[in-house]
């Protein structure tokens, strides 16, 4: 499939191996994988997107520090997801086009319970009956 | 290719069966579809879906089916399942951030929140499962420990995949740290790097279980 250089917006049709080398156009170093090339527009904010992204950095040089940190955030985790634990809805409606999805409840139950504004609503399994 | 009709040979005896489904889950923007991509054509040509920068955007599973392996005993069928990616929180702005109107944006958050309960659903009828993780993210989240705990309740075979060596800012590192008791093969599913790896993981790990 083709590289698009989301810097200069060059294609490669195969562009597989200017992914480590850089684009020879620009120098950019992110490629896209795709058919469809994007416009500039969406380029730019691709490319900000990937640039800004927030790194996972652990604090600290010593092995030891590391693995603390390793832990504890590890436990931070857990506990935020242990949370959902209490709640009964796997869906939560914020408002339109805003859900709170509830992954432990989806993962254990067949049923799936909306919250909607304090009413709930079970939703019947044959209404996401899967294709095979 | 040698490796392929060990893993063919392999996942035969293991599974007993001659169709085995292998599920790639993950966060939105993992890699899932390009990851799909790349299994299928090393292995039967074609590919599964379009790969887009917008998050959300695989909102169906989409399986590739028919993956044919040989070897000259036997013969197996494998699909690809890729799944809409797992998310806790989805919000129309997200959307809105790539150009498009409310409505659509909207409409795609519902869409997007679907295919999570779509994805989970399939777990019922997954062998396997390959997890994809964003190497240059934070891989303490709630999706992922979730996902994990789940899996490991449910007894199906995992393989953590970092995907996006090929960044900056990539640590597959933290990811093998994160999860010791997890098999973590560090990939660029968009260059191939590693992809051998995972093969051979898949071997080993699917291998072993049941
Ligand atoms: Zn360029």
């Amino acid at each position: 499939m083709p590289h698009q250089c989301l810097k200069c917006g060059e294609i490669y049709e195969d562009g597989s191996k200017y992914v480590l080398e850089g684009c020879p156009k620009c120098g950019g170093k992110f490629f896209l994988y795709t058919r469809n090339p994007l416009p500039e527009k969406a380029r730019k904010k691709l490319l900000e997107k990937i640039e800004s992204n927030e790194l996972f950095e652990v604090e600290g040089k010593k092995l030891d520090e590391i693995i603390d940190e390793i832990r504890k955030r590890m436990q931070e985790a857990a506990e935020e997801a242990s949370k959902q634990k209490e709640k009964v809805e796997s869906i939560e409606v914020k408002q339109m086009g805003e859900y709170e999805i509830n992954l432990y409840r989806l993962l254990e139950d067949g049923s799936i319970i909306v919250q909607k504004e304090g009413t709930y609503f079970i939703y019947l399994p044959s209404l996401f009956s899967r294709k095979k | 290719m040698g490796l392929l009709n060990r893993l063919s040979a392999w996942l035969l005896s293991i599974f007993g069966k001659k169709h085995v489904r292998i599920g790639i889950y993950g966060p939105p923007n993992a890699g899932k579809t390009t990851l799909a991509n790349r299994i299928a054509q090393d292995w039967g040509g074609g590919t599964v879906g379009e790969v887009s920068e917008v998050p959300h955007e695989t909102r169906k599973v989409q399986k590739k089916g028919n993956v044919v392996i040989k070897n000259d005993k036997a013969s197996l069928v494998i699909d690809i399942v890729d799944t809409p990616g797992i998310a806790t929180k989805i919000d129309f702005h997200e959307f809105m951030e790539y150009g498009m109107d409310e409505e659509e944006a909207k409409r795609r958050a519902k869409e997007a929140t679907e295919g999570v309960i779509e994805a989970i659903k399939w777990l019922d009828n997954i062998d396997g499962v390959i997890l994809l993780m964003d190497s240059t993210k934070n891989p303490f989240t709630q999706v992922n420990i979730t996902i994990l705990g789940n899996l490991e309740a449910r007894g199906l075979p995992v393989i953590i995949a970092a995907n996006k060596i090929d960044l900056d800012g990539s640590t597959p590192a933290t990811l093998k740290s994160a999860f010791p008791q997890h098999e973590v093969i560090p990939i660029s599913a968009l260059t191939g790097a590693n992809i051998d790896l995972l093969y051979e993981a898949m071997v080993r790990k699917f291998g072993k279980k049941k």
